[in-house]
């Protein structure tokens, strides 16, 4: 039975079925949809936005011609599909570009609970240019564990690396976002 | 892990005209279909395919049976003419050796030959039984040597101060050397045998 496009259109799992379908109009509007969401994704790993936009047709042509290979598991699972994409396509695109964990020499400081709350309370294009401003190997691991909550283990595994490498790429990340922070708030004092 | 929580919050909350202002959702989609379009083509493909090889093979057969005869034709045609084949000729029978002229030719022993002066020795191989040493060999000798045996001898001979005298590495390699050219020292054909005899006389003598 064919869904009528034009009235169904709220319904992920109906725009999923037209798709498969090959209903005209049905995958750009699915792109339509998550593009957005998948571009800041991108640009989160990736820290530029030539390679966040290309990522993004890459992670959109990938999906659609493997379309047959998603399961519906109730609302939401689109996104978090297109996500899982877009997560491998920025890691494997990090690993062409040789993404390392390098340990930056850093004084350590002891974390103040105050600095990590004035990091929740950033806007959104303050905190993606303090991300931008991480080392890769920094990034990824921050991104993996803060965005898309991975445990330190699915991050060893995923990047194949150690579990403890993986901690104290979130710790020096962390560390160095704060100290980002800190800089930008001597600036404007 | 509170903080976190915050962090996605701000990214889902954001907007993309925020952070990427001219994002132009119509000119990626653009390119999406794009890249799409080879895709596009293999999935007709795949969905026709089955149909198209199956109408095929029933033409096929259809065709088949209703033009076997001409397909016969095809393969062997009336007026094809053979190719003619070049008659083999037939080989020529030679006759039987004659064994009786053989027999009737008397074998000179080198030994009888008449001795003649020593000019130029040339040092040849001779059979002792357990290696071979080198003896000065009278022209006599070189002229009673069948020629062929001779030449294929002679350049693969070292020169008698050449080659060793007592055991060692040397007397393998040179052993192995002659034996590399098929000069076997122990043993010999048929026709050497009159001549490692003469060389045993000589030897001795």
């Amino acid at each position: 039975m064919k869904i009528p496009l034009k009235e169904h259109l709220y319904a992920e799992n109906d725009l999923v079925k037209a798709c498969r379908e090959g209903q005209s109009g049905a995958r750009s509007m699915l792109y339509r949809r998550y593009a957005e969401r998948i571009l800041l994704q991108c640009l989160r790993y990736s820290g530029n936005r030539e390679d966040a936009q290309e990522l993004l047709t890459d992670v959109f042509v990938a999906a659609f011609e493997r379309l047959h290979q998603f399961e519906y598991r109730g609302e939401g699972s689109v996104a978090a599909w297109l996500s899982r994409v877009a997560v491998n396509h920025c890691l494997m695109h990090l690993r062409k570009k040789r993404l390392q964990f390098e340990l930056l020499d850093e004084e350590q400081e002891q974390h103040t609970g105050e600095d990590a709350e004035v990091l929740g309370q950033l806007g959104a294009k303050e905190l993606m240019a303090l991300i931008h401003a991480l080392p890769q190997g920094y990034r990824t691991v921050f991104n993996l564990f803060v965005f898309e909550e991975m445990s330190h283990r699915e991050i060893a595994a995923l990047l194949d690396i150690s579990e403890n490498t993986s901690k104290t790429q979130l710790h020096r990340a962390r560390h160095f976002l704060q100290k980002q922070l800190m800089q930008e708030k001597k600036k404007v004092q | 892990m509170k903080h976190d929580k915050q962090l996605r919050k701000t990214f889902d909350e954001a907007q993309v005209n925020d952070l990427v202002p001219d994002f132009d959702p119509d000119a990626g989609w653009e390119e999406v279909s794009r890249r799409l379009k080879p895709g596009r083509r293999r999935i007709a493909l795949n969905r026709y395919l089955p149909y198209a090889v199956a109408v095929a093979a029933v033409l096929l057969l259809l065709v088949r049976q209703k033009e076997n005869a001409s397909f016969t034709l095809v393969a062997f045609r009336k007026d094809a003419t053979p190719v003619q084949q070049p008659e083999r000729q037939a080989r020529p029978v030679l006759p039987p050796p004659d064994h009786s002229t053989l027999a009737a030719k008397p074998l000179t022993h080198p030994a009888a030959l008449p001795a003649a002066p020593v000019v130029n020795p040339v040092p040849l191989p001779v059979d002792t039984g357990d290696r071979f040493i080198v003896v000065e060999a009278s022209t006599v000798l070189k002229e009673a040597l069948p020629v062929k045996h001779y030449a294929d001898i002679a350049p693969v001979l070292p020169a008698a101060e050449e080659l060793p005298v007592a055991g060692g590495q040397k007397k393998g390699f040179w052993r192995s050397r002659i034996a590399r050219r098929r000069i076997a020292p122990q043993t010999g054909t048929k026709e050497e045998a009159p001549i490692r005899g003469l060389m045993y006389a000589l030897n001795k003598e």
